[in-house]
């Protein structure tokens, strides 16, 4: 990992159009701007590692699933 | 092809039923190749099987969004809808996976990353939605339709 100290309005550039500024430094919260094409996809984190969670519970069906039981719940639902 | 899944045991699935997710599924970097198989061959259900063609045990429950929240909405970027070879919206599917807890009444969609699917090569990809509108946990049966139910 690439470590490097940079001050309150300084930036990093990652490739060409890539451009992260340190904008404040409060306690133990740094705010960052992130200047970067549309195209690239910027998340927090947490973001990703919760959607990893989710789809490891979703791959675990609970013992005694009923398929009929879980369509006729939404088929009920769909028929208001 | 046969191959062998948790619900159905060896089945045939034929090449063009095979959904190609390159980059994998998120947690599950090593699934790229799944197919979509009825809930039970005999009810109609609007929810399907994703079952993996590598790991037979592995089979996420899913759903058409659309049908629990009709006002769902999704952009793509460039680079997605290029990886994907989208060029219509016609030709594009999208599912959520479910959660089923034990009590299968509170099941859960994970509406901030959908299965984005092209139906015309079969490429397929879990986007992540960037507006943090949507849940991770979204409840297909609310509190109060359970109530009247």
């Amino acid at each position: 990992m690439l470590v490097l100290t940079r001050k309150v309005g300084e930036s990093i550039k990652i490739n060409e159009d890539v451009k992260i500024t340190v904008i404040e430094v409060k306690g133990r919260n740094i705010r960052l701007g992130i200047e970067a094409p549309k195209t690239t996809k910027v998340y927090r984190e947490e973001v990703f590692l919760k959607i990893m969670e989710e789809n490891k519970t979703a791959a675990n069906t609970p013992v005694g699933f009923d398929p009929g039981k879980i369509t006729e719940f939404i088929s009920d639902k769909l028929k208001k | 092809m046969k191959y062998e899944t948790a619900h159905f045991g060896s089945i045939e699935i034929q090449d063009d039923q095979i959904l190609h997710f390159p980059d994998a599924l998120y947690g599950f970097e090593n699934e790229k190749e799944f197919a979509l198989l009825p809930l039970d061959p005999n009810i109609e259900s609007p929810m399907e099987w994703l079952q993996s063609l590598r790991s037979k045990e592995l089979a996420f429950i899913v759903t058409d969004p659309f049908l629990f929240v009709p006002q769902y909405q999704m952009v793509l970027s460039d680079s997605e809808k290029t990886q994907l070879q989208i060029t219509t919206t016609e030709s594009v599917m999208i599912r959520v996976i479910v959660t089923i807890p034990k009590v299968h009444v509170d099941m859960t969609a994970n509406l901030v990353a959908p299965l984005v699917i092209n139906q015309t090569n079969q490429l397929a990809k879990q986007v992540v939605l960037t507006n943090a509108e949507y849940d991770t946990k979204y409840l297909l049966i609310s509190q109060k339709e359970k109530e009247t139910a």
